[in-house]
């Protein structure tokens, strides 16, 4: 199996009807992304691009229109059973609908380790050690209707791990972790796919996290994959541009916004966290010149504005080519800053 | 730094032996409903007082019937044993039909369905785990009923080994009879959500024309009605469950091991039909994307 994920041609178009007519959203258009065994891919996409839908359909849960896929050798419409018993699955976004909030997280960790045909002494031994990996120990015989959103996520990333599948469908695992928990949750990964060379497919919205830990980065916009390749190379393919940050006292007015975007320099602007804009420039120390005096003329109160190198987000930034989001408050693409690992 | 060691040292070693065999899944699917069921408190005090009423209303409609139709159609003369059996199997006849989609229904709300239809775990296993608890639950109630109708009402109900024998055969007839069409009902409402035809239809007729509260022999005049009771499962169920226990017949008895013949075939066609139906329900959300639907 050269392969742990071949997919081939994958097209998918939901279809509702309404009254007599039907109403068509297409989803993924012709997609096709390998993926050998132990790699960390990170999928990205903005909202709507279809990464869910790949991912579920990579989980059997949804029948594609057309095209093929693997999974660990399994063709996920003729052998779904043996694709389930490959993939460890998270849909972070949900928020803990895959567990019985009735029952305590013992025992939802139990029926799912049935299911998954885990020998019971292994799935006791197992659940008590992700149990307690993940900080639930104390909280183990407690009802899941009194977690917190965050701890029915750990509980959820348990149920993905119980069977230790070779490869993990990862939508979004680190939704509504804290700091600690999100660190602790990506270094576990990385030892998953560096140690236990599990394959994994990775969603989230927080590029910074994905720069860190996916060597592979796989772009989705409308349905269509514009971009895999290995991280370094994508954020080179931006060498040619360069970064200019600039970061006001105050917040930007749209006016002022729209003054920068029609500098002669000046290639886009997005915003890139509280107060500051990233511009995509041709040469930075030309731009910065032209630049201060602009900003001069405005009367913008500059706190700071330096080159700086390009980031997974701006390549993200540029290639789903959205027009500017400079003056609205930061988007889930303008991922929270962290303290570096 | 490595605070996640353990899992992965976990996770390293190999698993011992192979696959489980299906049978305890299905076994733990009906574990995990029981185990819901009960974490509601007062689930069994709710139940019980269910019972109560149900006897109670049977007790006061009990005089419609004349005590010669029912020894004319050989189930004695007692009306209020007569009623009382038909309504404590009707009860569990609902839910054999309707059990499996509704908590289905529940389970494709709130998000599981997706998660548990991930796992290798086959269908068959999922609801007949779901449908085993529905037995379980109803097969309490109903012996509740007949208990209550006999110490309450004075229900001439006959108790000899070979008629109780002969009525537990029946009722397990009658939870394999109606499974399919319980499955059957869950695929449709799969794609449905809303509203359950197949059960409020069938369950409107079937009180109606299997004869939970009259006679068939009342039905002579009317060849078509009698005819439709004749095809629907519920009747022989009835059949045998009265014979039994109003008369003390068992299955020794032609009458009586007809209808147990018609229910086992009923059986036989209906299981394939109904999980026909829940495989072609299930790809039918897989091509919508709604096995997860909020
Ligand atoms: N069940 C459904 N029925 C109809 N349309 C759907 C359904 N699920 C998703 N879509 C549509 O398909 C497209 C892709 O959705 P998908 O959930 O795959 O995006 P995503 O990349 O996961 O987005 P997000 O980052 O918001 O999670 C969107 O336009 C969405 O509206
Ligand atoms: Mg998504």
């Amino acid at each position: 199996m050269d392969y742990a994920l071949e997919v081939e041609g994958l097209s998918k178009t939901y279809r509702k009807r309404k009254g007599f007519k039907v109403r068509e959203t297409p989803a993924l258009e012709n997609v096709s992304l390998r993926v050998r065994p132990g790699e960390f891919v990170g999928l990205l996409g903005p909202n709507g691009a279809g990464k869910t839908t790949l991912l579920k359909i990579l989980c059997t849960l949804l029948l594609p229109d057309g095209g093929s896929a693997r999974l660990n050798g399994f063709d996920v419409l003729k052998q779904s059973e043996e694709v389930r018993r490959s993939i460890g699955w998270l849909h972070g976004e949900t928020g803990g609908r895959a567990l019985y909030w009735r029952l305590t997280a013992r025992d939802n960790l139990r029926f799912y380790a049935y299911l998954q045909d885990v020998p019971p002494r292994v799935a006791r031994e197992r659940i008590d050690t992700l149990l307690d990996f993940f900080g639930l120990r104390g909280d183990a015989d407690r009802q899941v209707l009194k977690f917190s959103t965050g701890m029915k996520v750990k509980l959820m990333l348990a149920r993905a791990l119980l069977h230790n599948p070779p490869v993990l469908l990862m939508d979004e695992p680190t939704v509504g972790l804290d700091v600690r928990m999100a660190r602790e949750t990506r270094d576990l990964l990385r030892s998953l796919s560096a140690e236990l060379q599990k394959t994994i497919l990775f969603t989230s919205h927080n590029l910074t996290e994905v720069e860190k830990l996916c060597p592979r980065v796989a772009i989705l916009h409308r349905g269509r994959l514009i971009a895999d390749d290995t991280t370094p190379n994508l954020a080179a393919r931006l060498k040619t541009r360069e970064i200019v940050e600039v970061k006001a006292m105050d917040a930007w007015r749209p006016a002022e916004v729209h003054r920068l975007q029609r500098l002669p320099s000046v290639k886009s602007v997005e915003a890139d966290g509280e107060n500051t804009l990233a511009l995509e420039v041709d040469e930075a120390p030309q731009a910065i010149l032209e630049l201060a005096q602009a900003l001069g003329t405005m009367g913008v109160r500059v706190q700071h504005i330096a080159q700086r190198e390009p980031r997974l987000e701006d390549v993200f930034l540029h290639l789903t080519g959205e027009p500017t989001t400079a003056t609205k408050p930061p988007t889930p693409e303008t991922a929270p800053r962290e303290t570096p690992e | 730094m490595s605070a996640e060691a353990p899992v992965i040292a976990l996770l390293r070693r190999p698993l011992p032996g192979g696959s489980r065999p299906t049978e305890s899944k299905t076994l733990a699917v009906t574990l995990l409903r029981l185990k819901i069921f009960l974490s509601y408190r007062y689930f069994f005090v709710v139940e019980l007082m269910s019972i109560v009423s149900l006897a109670a209303v049977y007790y006061f409609v009990g005089f419609q019937v004349r005590p010669e139709a029912l020894e004319e159609a050989g189930y004695g003369r007692s009306y209020i044993g007569f009623a009382l059996v038909g309504v404590a199997a009707s009860h569990f006849l609902y839910t054999c039909i309707s059990r499996i989609g509704h908590i289905m229904t529940h389970e494709l709300m709130t998000g599981t369905f997706e998660a548990v239809m991930s796992t290798p775990v086959k269908h068959r296993e999922y609801v007949v785990g779901q449908a085993l608890v529905g037995f379980v639950m109803s097969g309490y109630l109903m012996a509740g009923v007949l208990l209550a109708g006999v110490l309450l009402l004075g229900a001439p109900l006959v108790a000899t080994p070979g008629s109780i024998g002969t009525a537990i055969v029946f009722v397990l007839l009658l939870m394999a009879s109606h499974l399919g069409i319980g499955i059957f009902a869950a695929g449709i409402l799969m794609v449905h959500k809303k509203g359950d035809p197949i059960t409020f239809i069938l369950d409107t007729l079937t009180q109606l024309f299997a004869g939970v509260l009259f006679p068939l022999s009342l039905l002579k005049g009317y060849p078509l009605l009698e005819g439709f009771s004749r095809v629907l499962p519920f009747t022989y169920v009835l059949e045998g469950l009265r014979k039994s226990l109003l008369t003390g017949a068992t299955l020794a008895e032609p009458g009586v091991a007809r209808a147990a013949g018609v229910l086992v075939l009923a059986t036989v066609i209906l299981i394939p039909l109904g999980m026909l139906s829940f495989h072609r329900g299930f790809d039918k959300v897989r091509r919508l994307g709604l096995t997860g639907s909020y």
